[in-house]
């Protein structure tokens, strides 16, 4: 499985980065594949291509901040979820977009 | 480049024993080093964001931030409680980081150093080590490892 997220949250200090770091985290111990961009105070970080787009199952977005560049994402199944339960919930939020990708398969 | 945590931003026990004396508290020790332009303004800078999006993160953590012309440096303080206090209707933190980042902060360095501390808070290992220290030199090491 392939999940894409993009992190942003109101100052961009460090809410975007925590949670980037938790759901990477909570991924690799589930064994998906993950990449996060951060929208933070530094800019945008490890920018999500055209490439990576291809085989992504599912993307997850936090909407305490509009997110930039989200069109590229259309077409792909969204999940939006508040920063907070990205920090701290990442990993609810992946069995539950695991549980879609695989209710489609 | 001035770092933005020191031996003087870290305390270990703090007796506050609510959120906003934590907060005050801890502002005064970034006063003290002459790293804010105005403690009144920062503090409710502080406290706004807290009102409408409280900072603990789980784990007894919380990381009470602003970002605001109030702030003269790029700083962080640290501070262990004596006993937890409650942060939020869900949450009790007892390990705090007060970040303050000024509104206009050019460099992009500070923020890396902010964004990689963000990171760490996020490891056990790195949540152990600031629990079990108990000495500042050597929490200063691992806060700016």
């Amino acid at each position: 499985m392939k999940i894409l997220a993009v992190t942003a949250c109101p100052s961009g200090v460090a809410h975007t980065y925590m949670a980037a770091e938790a759901l990477e985290r909570a991924a690799k111990a589930k064994g998906i594949e993950i990449k996060v961009e951060t929208q933070g105070s530094i800019g945008i970080e490890n920018t999500i291509t055209g490439n990576d787009l291809k085989g992504t199952d599912a993307v997850i977005l936090t909407k305490d901040m509009g997110i930039k560049n989200a069109e590229r994402f259309n077409g792909l199944p969204i999940v939006k979820v508040a920063i907070s339960d990205a920090v701290k919930k990442a990993d609810q939020i992946l069995e539950k977009v695991q549980a879609y990708v695989n209710s489609k398969k | 480049m001035e770092k933005i945590i020191t031996r003087d931003l870290i305390v270990l026990d703090l007796e506050s024993s609510s959120k906003e004396e934590v907060i005050k508290d801890m502002a005064k020790l970034i006063e003290a080093q002459e790293r804010l332009h105005d403690l009144q303004g920062y503090m409710e800078q502080v406290y706004k964001r807290e009102e409408t999006f409280p900072t603990a993160i789980g784990f007894e953590v919380a990381i009470p931030h602003g970002k605001t012309d109030t702030v003269k440096k790029p700083t962080v303080a640290f501070a262990r409680l004596k006993s937890e206090v409650k942060w939020s209707d869900e949450e009790n933190a007892r390990y705090i980081f007060l970040i303050a980042v000024p509104e206009t902060e050019a460099g992009d360095m500070h923020l890396q150093i902010l964004a990689q501390l963000s990171r760490k808070i996020m490891r056990e290992e790195f949540r152990d080590q600031l629990k079990n220290s108990s000495e500042i030199d050597e929490l200063l090491k691992i806060l700016t490892m």
